[in-house]
């Protein structure tokens, strides 16, 4: 799914505390280098789905 | 025990000292209430704001002082070797909600390590992690040597 902007974007769900959030691509990046901005647990690729795959079906 | 020498620490000596550092205490203030405890913290020289991670439950005294805005005082000292180095912060507990965040957010965040005096031991689906930033009004540093006594 992309934004009004054309942006593309993102479900994560942290592995640790749960926290779910919708994120664009930048964000993705940054959570993988730096951790759940949340509780700081390390972030995988596989934490995140692609919002326009969640609303496909 | 005596002081030998009371300076004030420049720019560089207070970033230097933050960055180096992960936890102080905050305190603030409700009514003429005043509540303090230590946190962890991120530090970014580059704009000189501070990151933290707040953990309370609905019902904690914490939340009722954080739901006030208040006007805070962060304090991030050390000793060593007979030097004691303080920074006391002054500024407001600015909150960055969910809808805000950025990935600008996310980096800075990235520098705040987990909240080691918090209240992981519960449930956290009975806790509730705000995010904050100060962007501080005043910092100053001060640096204080002090001579012992030989026994």
């Amino acid at each position: 799914m992309t934004d009004e902007g054309g942006e593309d974007e993102y479900e994560f769900l942290c592995p640790d505390c749960g926290e779910g959030l919708v994120v664009n691509a930048s964000m993705k990046d940054a959570l993988v280098d730096r951790g759940c901005v949340i509780c700081g647990t390390d972030v995988e690729p596989s934490n995140f789905t692609d919002a326009s795959a969640a609303d496909a079906g | 025990m005596s002081i030998a020498q009371e300076t004030e620490l420049g720019r560089k000596e207070v970033d230097d000292f933050l960055s180096a550092r992960e936890t102080g205490v905050i305190s603030m203030a409700r009514d003429s209430d005043p509540y303090a405890i230590p946190v962890s913290f991120g530090y970014d020289s580059s704009d000189r704001c501070f990151y933290l991670r707040l953990v309370s439950t609905p019902e904690s005294e914490k939340r009722r002082y954080l739901a006030s805005s208040p006007m805070v005082r962060l304090v991030v000292y050390d000793e060593s070797g007979g030097e004691y180095r303080s920074v006391v912060v002054k500024g407001s507990l600015e909150e960055i909600t969910r809808e805000e965040l950025t990935a600008e957010h996310v980096e800075q965040y990235g520098d705040a390590k987990r909240p080691l005096f918090e209240i992981w031991g519960r449930d956290k689906s009975e806790l509730d992690v705000e995010l904050y930033r100060i962007d501080p009004d005043d910092v100053s540093g001060r640096l204080v040597e002090i001579e012992r006594a030989e026994v």
